[in-house]
């Protein structure tokens, strides 16, 4: 039987290390806003002809001429509406060059700068949100195996589990940072939604592999702490592993076959799942026994 | 073991619940007649109402007249308008708008769908401008009237046979004080403990209003606070004492209907300043057509391929999670129909994610059922035991998710709002299908007494060669 608890420090470290990395990626990289952080510009050209476009032909036209990520829409069949990063007059000029050049002689009929949709009244709320959501895991976990608080007090069960989120948390900021560096990705609701579906994934992974572990730890209690925890792990790593591929093939099928602008946000999914599914075996199963190691079971 | 009897109900529970999501899944399909008491039935169009991104909608651009407001707080009045409107236009439903503040006054507004335009509009148009104010020594201009005789008029009476001075009726004497309606909490209607007992809306205020109300009764002990709703003075009230409960009380001669509308009003949000409509537009989706098939064929492969795995990993019962994934696609896009959720991109790769989530319950039963067939045991036992000990596990996990959409609904901007919704959606439904639809397959196949070896191979288990 592979032995994961007893080479917990081996796992430990190399989470920390990960953990590490993305703080230092964060601090050096910086994380790129996208408009809906920022706000930019909103502008609105009509072409003189048709013009033999669609919204795809036009967003890409405008990503290669330097203007990633511009939100366009046809308000009828010659107008368009762009909203993009804040244009100087420079960039304003180009962009109009570069429709005209590539679709026909065109008009600015607007310009002008656009808001965050994001406030920052609504991040404090957001950030308050996430707050109580982890405050109530906290509650929740640590009732829910209160059974076992004989021999591990359970909420250390659950501060394991939110240690084990927060590290998948920062290694998916770390990783979007590294992302955001060497392509044109920014940090916008997509990747806020990327987070969320993790904090979800990862505890729901987390709770499961602890559910392995509290049967065990009921049914045979003269066991020691740490074979216990290990037999555990060892028979829901099929299980884990599973899951987290299922998942990981629908994300995959989904970022080669499915649009551009969601492969940031796939991206982001795929690291946060292996993060996830890594972390309730290599994390905070290690933790808890590490923490308990020692006092009397 | 569940009894002969039950297998069948469930069964016949099961059937009818599939056949009902798959015809309002179906496009095209019949629209629901809600009966409402007393007023007929409402109809509501059942169809998938899909978000700006995948489907464009219809853009409004509202000017405000910030003319009342000190330049230096412009911005945060404009931002106020914005969150205002978000949370009303959020109040027709989960619609993934997307609301922006253009320039220095101007909010653009735009719409999933069109068919709701008119609804919004007049949402909109309905809300109340709610500000208040202090005396002021600078007194404005106040336009001056003359009768026929040419005299000048500085009083007219109002509805209860009082005069009333035009001047404050006008808000001449007055100054804004930058307490306005985004700072309400609450409003609600209460009836007067005085007298006779008339209606009210009584105001709580959020912490910064709060604190702003504490000074601005502080100055003006003694002097009248002026209250104006929709540009017109409601009440003009003395203070009293400094009030630094932040509660406020406007009292006036409502009907109790026209109390509790402007509680109403007041409660979904009270704007800071007044706004009118200046221009409304169809916009087409911000992705392409092509994008937007790209995405929906590689839902369904994946979809394909996470059966696939599920049939190659657990043979039978795998074949019947498949069925019940499929019966889970139904519903979840009938109740998407059913309560008008907005999908958007972000919302179908959340929904395809949840597929998996589904499978995780299913996947936690069979391996516990595999388990007790290992230690060798009848197939109706391993089923109870494979449900029995993955119960405990799939309801903490599927509990912690809910409570995190939960939160997520309540404190989320319209966004997350939308994906704590599909969130939740798909937590209560997959549950739905893989206990209940996946074990009534399962005891059916399960019920048989004397089972030939390659039957227990079709369950994935592979007898030890000793």
């Amino acid at each position: 039987m592979i032995n994961i608890i007893g080479r917990k420090f081996i796992a430990l470290g190399f989470s920390l290390v990960l953990v590490v990395a993305s703080i230092v990626a964060i601090a050096v990289y910086r994380l790129p806003l996208g408009i809906d952080f920022t706000g930019g510009t909103i502008m609105q050209v009509r072409f003189q002809a048709t013009p033999n476009a669609d919204t795809g032909t036009v967003v890409q036209t405008l990503a290669d001429a330097g203007f990633p990520h511009a939100v366009v829409q046809f308000t009828d069949s010659e107008t368009i509406s762009i909203k993009t990063r804040t244009l100087s007059n420079e960039d304003r000029t180009k962009v109009m060059s570069t429709l005209s050049g590539k679709f026909g002689a065109a008009d600015e009929l607007r310009f002008d700068a656009i808001g965050a949709t994001i406030s920052k009244d609504l991040q404090q709320k957001s950030l308050v949100a996430v707050g109580l959501v982890v405050g109530m895991l906290l509650i929740y976990i640590a009732w829910v195996f209160r059974k076992v608080s004989g021999i591990v007090p359970s909420w250390k069960f659950a501060l394991a589990a939110i240690v084990a989120l927060i590290h998948d948390l920062v290694i998916m900021v770390g990783f979007y940072a590294v992302l955001a560096h060497f392509t044109t990705a920014e940090v916008d609701t997509y990747f806020v939604t990327a987070l969320l579906t993790i904090l979800g994934y990862s505890v729901n992974d987390t709770i499961v592999v602890f559910d392995r572990v509290r049967s065990r730890l009921l049914t045979k209690p003269k066991e020691s702490l740490a074979s216990t925890f290990n037999t555990g792990l060892v028979a829901t790593l099929t299980r884990s592993l599973n899951i987290a591929l299922t998942v990981e093939v629908v994300l995959v099928v989904l970022l080669v076959f499915g649009s551009p602008t969601l492969r940031p946000f796939l991206a982001s999914l795929l690291v946060g799942v292996i993060a996830g599914t890594y972390s309730s075996i290599f994390v905070a199963s290690p933790l808890v026994v590490w923490w308990h190691a020692g006092k009397k079971k | 073991m569940q009894t002969k009897a039950r297998r069948w109900y469930t069964l016949a529970l099961v059937v009818v619940v599939a056949v009902l999501a798959g015809v309002a899944a179906w496009p095209k399909g019949p629209n629901i007649a809600w009966p409402r008491i007393g007023l007929g039935t409402k109809t509501q169009e059942l169809k998938v109402r899909l978000g700006l991104d995948l489907q464009g909608g219809t853009s409004l651009t509202y000017v405000a007249d910030l003319s009342s407001i000190a330049q230096a707080d412009r911005t945060e009045a404009m931002q106020g308008v914005r969150d205002v409107m978000d949370r009303r236009v959020n109040a027709l439903g989960v619609s993934e708008p997307v609301i922006n503040v253009v320039g220095s006054d101007r909010l653009l507004i735009e719409l999933p769908g069109v068919s709701d335009v008119q609804d919004a509009i007049d949402l909109i148009g309905k809300t109340p401008v709610l500000d208040f104010r202090e005396e002021s020594s600078e007194a404005t201009a106040t336009p001056t009237f003359t009768d026929a005789d040419g005299k000048p008029i500085t009083t007219i009476t109002g509805a209860d046979g009082q005069p009333i001075d035009i001047a404050s009726l006008l808000g001449t004497n007055f100054k804004t004080t930058g307490l306005n309606g985004t700072h309400l909490k609450t409003a609600r209607v209460i009836f007067s403990q005085r007298g006779v007992g008339k209606p009210e809306v009584s105001l709580t205020f959020d912490a910064e209003g709060k604190k702003m109300f504490k000074e601005i009764t502080e100055r003006n002990i003694g002097k009248r606070i002026a209250i104006f709703l929709d540009g017109v003075m409601i009440s003009q009230p003395v203070v009293q004492a400094v009030i630094s409960d932040g509660e406020a009380l406007i009292s006036g001669n409502f009907t109790t209907d026209e109390a509790k509308e402007l509680a109403r009003d007041l409660q979904a949000g009270a704007l800071p300043v007044p706004i009118s409509l200046e221009s409304q537009q169809t916009v087409g989706a911000s992705l392409g057509k092509i994008a937007v098939e790209q995405s929906f064929v590689a839902g369904v492969v994946g979809l394909l391929i996470v059966m696939l795995v599920m049939i190659a990993t657990y043979r039978l019962p795998g074949v019947f999670a498949s069925v019940a994934l499929l019966i889970y696609a139904l519903i979840f896009v009938a109740l998407l129909k059913i309560f008008a959720i907005t999908l958007t991109l972000a919302g179908v790769a959340g929904f395809i994610l949840s597929i998996g989530m589904a499978v995780d319950a299913n996947v936690l039963i069979f391996e516990h059922m595999r388990e007790t067939l290992r230690k060798g045991t009848t197939l109706p036992h391993a089923l109870e035991e494979g449900f029995s000990r993955a119960y405990l596990s799939i309801r903490d996990s599927n509990v912690s998710i809910l409570m995190t959409a939960i939160v997520l609904y309540i404190f989320g901007s319209s966004l997350v709002r939308g994906f704590a919704m599909a969130l939740g959606l798909g937590i209560v439904v997959s549950l739905f299908t893989a206990l209940t639809v996946t074990r009534t397959f399962l005891e059916f196949a399960v019920a048989r007494r004397k089972v030939p070896g390659w039957y227990l191979w079709l369950f994935g288990y592979v007898k030890k060669h000793d």
